[in-house]
């Protein structure tokens, strides 16, 4: 949670500080500790989104667009709680999957190949016009530039390279945590250096509150239930990029609401949704690591390695062999998140106190911790860079009203998106629309677009 | 919307759209390469164009200075000045001063200003340095001496 509290750090980082730890562990306990750190990242990622406006990790951005105006509201404490119970609650439904995909795991993922994650992919992207308040047009624009960046480098299948000027940096491809950081953390600093934010936020978070945060879970069961399968659904597809899944369910949430105009106005649903898929999200990402050895992400990737430091094999063996631990990670990933949230709940009025410290002590911790973030991701001193040129952009759209989210949607699913086509062109040809799951799919992406136009001319004919 | 905020959108949809047009004349990209950044540059045409229409519509709106909004001149210089400093002194020596200059410049005291670097020498030690094992960069400067 700790890590997830630092801008920058993500679940990635927790992991690779503390794989050391695990050489002397047994493998179930190693595997535990591992796992339980890796999971409460976002939970603790959560809280910075909404009172600094800073993206603890990449996927926590999605809950900046409606945690941040519902902090200026005076509602900071009902978003952090909101924000926090749907974490525990998504942590819950991503276990449950996972415990019930046990025994047919291999069958499960075998459904998913490249045509699928290209969908997914394409799904994820279709959401960008969506994707926070305002005109949709600009939404699409933010997108397309997004799309753009998400482009520069070495093309994925042919290894061509596009728009890097020379630089072996551009090469590489702009990474995502300086992009991240630059477009919300940079302009809400300079915001806060203005003196603007803390007289807006002070005194806004109460115990209450976040009990009031709580409740609004509970009250809206189905968009928790929806938001964490749609995490989990994500998660499994090896390579759809999990980080979207956070996006998919804010974007499905605003779709499926009465009213959609309301979202990125600072509405609890819009906090709801995507904190419930981020934590779902890790379960469904261990099903193809258990079933067949392959990480969904690097976070995953990761936790490959501590497997097989511990003396373990994951794939379809281990699943024969280790039901055991299987299980056993299970109940940790389930227990985790529960604990996860009530810790944070008991120590978010304390952590809060954040937002009373005077902006002349916190700017320059904030602003260490943010260059560091973003340096910290490759020791690149580049990426640093990067994060000032972002930080420019980031500038350039807050005063321009342009959503900053459909562009970090874009610029995180365009390389999977591009990937994915070419596999599944090169594998099935143009029949792959035709495979069962990408019916499925489509069919999910034209429910999700068609029904509420449906329900709003349906509204409209009772009205 | 207002007119800088067209031009905005109106110059890196160009900036864009060259780009691509580039790749495919003078970069001689091949059509597989280049086809996913092209589709990008046509989406970002496209709805430059909707918006710009939509704005000929309602006229643009005239830039007036906010009164409430605070200026984000001097952030922006301290940002930058941020930049500078950790490129040539590295974050060792380059952070600690910015945070001295900064929270001294804002009205701390001296010795509290102190005691902040102290505190970010702290982070960047004991979290970046001995907890992550991160490589710091010493920065430009300090590479030269060192040299």
């Amino acid at each position: 949670m700790v890590f997830g509290l630092l801008p920058g750090l993500s679940g990635l980082a927790a992991l690779a500080v503390l794989i050391p730890f695990v050489y002397k562990m047994e493998p179930f306990q190693g595997l535990a500790f591992l796992l339980t750190c890796h999971a409460v990242v976002y939970t603790g990622g959560s809280l910075t989104a909404i009172l600094l406006g800073i993206p603890g990790s990449p996927p926590n951005a999605a809950t900046i667009v409606d945690g941040v105006p519902m902090r200026r509201k005076g509602l900071g404490g009902v978003a952090v709680g909101a924000a926090l119970g749907a974490s525990g609650l998504g942590g819950i439904f991503g276990a449950l999957v996972l415990i019930s995909l046990l025994p047919i795991l291999q069958s499960v993922v075998m459904l998913f190949g490249p045509a699928d994650a290209f969908l997914l992919s394409l799904l994820g992207l279709t959401f960008i016009a969506v994707m926070g308040s305002g005109s949709a047009w600009l939404g699409l624009f933010a997108g397309g530039l997004g799309l753009f960046m998400s482009f520069i480098g070495d093309e994925p299948i042919s290894g061509v390279p596009r728009y890097w000027f020379g630089s072996e940096y551009l090469l590489d491809g702009i990474r995502i945590i300086p992009v991240a950081l630059g477009l919300f953390a940079i302009p809400e600093l300079l915001s806060l250096m203005a003196g603007r934010e803390l007289s807006q936020t002070k005194g806004d978070f109460s115990g209450h509150q976040a009990l009031q945060g709580l409740r609004e879970v509970l009250k809206r069961p189905w968009l928790a239930i929806r938001s964490s399968a749609i995490g989990a659904a994500v998660g499994i597809v090896p390579g759809a990029g999990g980080e979207t899944a956070p996006f998919v369910a804010y974007a499905l949430a605003k779709q499926w609401d009465r009213d959609p105009s309301r979202y990125g106005t600072g509405v609890v649903e819009g906090v709801i949704a995507p904190e419930a898929s981020n934590n779902a999200k890790e379960g469904g990402a261990l099903v193809p690591t258990l079933a067949f050895g392959i990480p969904g992400s690097s976070g995953m990737a990761l936790l490959l390695g501590a497997f097989l430091i511990l003396g373990l094999q994951p794939g379809p063996d281990f699943l024969r062999e280790h039901m055991d631990i299987s299980v056993g990670l299970v109940i940790v990933l389930a227990v985790a998140n529960l604990l996860a949230a009530a810790l944070m709940i008991l120590l978010a009025p304390m952590l809060t106190r954040v937002l009373s410290v005077p902006q002349s002590y916190l700017v320059p911790i904030l602003l260490t911790l943010v260059v560091l973030g973003a340096y910290s991701t490759a020791n690149d001193m580049r990426d640093v860079l990067a994060l000032f040129i972002m930080g420019v952009m980031g500038v350039v759209f807050v005063r321009f009203g342009i959503n900053r989210a459909p562009f970090l949607l874009a610029f995180v699913l365009g390389p999977s998106v591009e990937r994915y086509l070419q596999v599944s062109l090169n594998i099935y040809g143009g029949e792959f629309l035709l495979r069962p799951t990408a019916i499925v799919i489509i069919g999910i992406a034209v429910l999700a677009f068609a029904a509420p136009l449906v329900r709003q001319r349906l509204q409209r004919r009772k009205a | 919307m207002t007119r800088s905020a067209l031009a905005f959108l109106i110059l890196s949809t160009l900036g864009v759209n060259a780009l691509v047009i580039g790749g495919f004349t003078i970069g001689r990209y091949p059509t597989n390469s280049n086809i996913f950044p092209a589709i990008a540059g046509i989406l970002m045409l496209i709805t430059t164009l909707v918006l710009v229409v939509q704005n000929w519509r309602s006229p643009v709106v005239k830039e007036k200075a906010q009164d409430d909004a605070p200026s984000q001149s001097e952030p922006m210089v301290w940002v930058g000045l941020l930049a500078i400093v950790v490129f040539t002194l590295g974050f060792r020596l380059g952070l600690p001063i910015f945070a001295l200059a900064y929270s001294y410049r804002n009205g701390n005291t001296l010795p509290r200003s102190i005691g902040l670097a102290l505190g970010v020498c702290l982070i960047v030690e004991v979290v970046f340095r001995q907890i992550l094992n991160l490589p710091l960069d010493w920065g430009w400067l300090i590479e030269t001496y060192l040299k």
